[in-house]
């Protein structure tokens, strides 16, 4: 399990606009750059991130070669209801990382 | 001769008085940075350093070596323990006859106490680690500035120690 940096407001007012920010450690190997030996390294990257507010899709990202290690992502979304924002990263062994946090809204 | 030499000894030690700052005058880096700069320094979810801080917890808590020992075992809860300890780095260790720097000491303990191979210099681990002890946020020397900003400035300094240039 790769670490993983979430913040978001554990309380927000309903209607707030708040703002969600993501880090997860991942070496995002783009599958050009040389090992050790001189051999290429395999491509190895996290290809979607998806987040889930209460089982609806409120942001999505496909990631490419280009981003580097340690995908930080960050978006917004509005407070609707109290319960779990999901957050799901993919890798391109297609291994799937969630983690689950919890909002209350008032 | 006798007089000339005590003249000398009091120029220098005069010179040094003037090179020490008084505590209310000393500065990190972070004072001199950008509000922007130091807005980024301050949020750990932002900080992809904290990633590396939160691998060294685990690893101060995971057994290794012969002696079957982790870091916590000797020196308990690294928050208090391990309080200012990365701003005295680094520092003259007699029993090697030359500095260590703060990832030098921690390869000693894992030698010498735990007796296990040392860290590869700049290795994942080792990196970890060091952030790790450096953030312990107790570790504030400067009263200028809260607890949370003395843990990001020592992250910087550790970095710096990475360069691994002193061990």
């Amino acid at each position: 399990m790769a670490r993983v940096l979430i913040n978001l407001p554990a309380q927000a007012r309903r209607g707030e606009i708040i703002e969600i920010k993501t880090l997860i450690a991942h070496p995002m190997e783009t599958g050009y750059s040389l090992g050790p030996t001189g051999g290429t390294l395999p491509r190895d990257i996290i290809n979607r991130f998806v987040c889930t507010y209460n089982g609806e899709e409120v942001f999505r990202a496909e990631l490419f070669p280009a981003i580097a290690a340690n995908p930080f992502i960050t978006f917004f979304t509005v407070a609707t209801e109290t319960g779990e924002i999901a957050f799901s990263w993919t890798d391109d062994h297609g291994q799937t990382q969630t983690e689950v946090r919890q909002i209350t809204v008032e | 001769m006798k007089a000339l030499l005590f003249a000398v000894i009091a120029a220098t030690a005069a010179a040094a008085a003037a090179a020490e700052f008084a505590p209310g005058d000393r500065r990190s880096g972070y004072d001199f940075a950008g509000p922007e700069s130091r807005a980024m320094q301050d949020d750990d979810t932002a900080n992809p350093g904290m990633l590396g801080v939160l691998e060294g917890e685990t690893l101060w808590a995971t057994k290794a070596g012969a002696a079957d020992r982790s870091c916590a075992d000797c020196h308990g809860d690294a928050r208090t323990s391990m309080k200012g300890v990365a701003a005295r780095y680094p520092a003259f260790e007699p029993a090697l006859a030359r500095p260590l720097d703060l990832e030098g000491r921690i390869n000693r303990c894992r030698t010498e106490h735990q007796r296990a191979a040392p860290f590869a210099g700049e290795s994942e681990d080792l990196l970890a680690l060091t952030a790790f002890v450096a953030t312990s946020r107790a570790g504030c020397r400067s009263p200028l500035r809260g607890m949370a900003s003395c843990g990001r400035s020592s992250i910087w300094a550790a970095s710096c120690f990475t360069a691994g240039k002193v061990s």
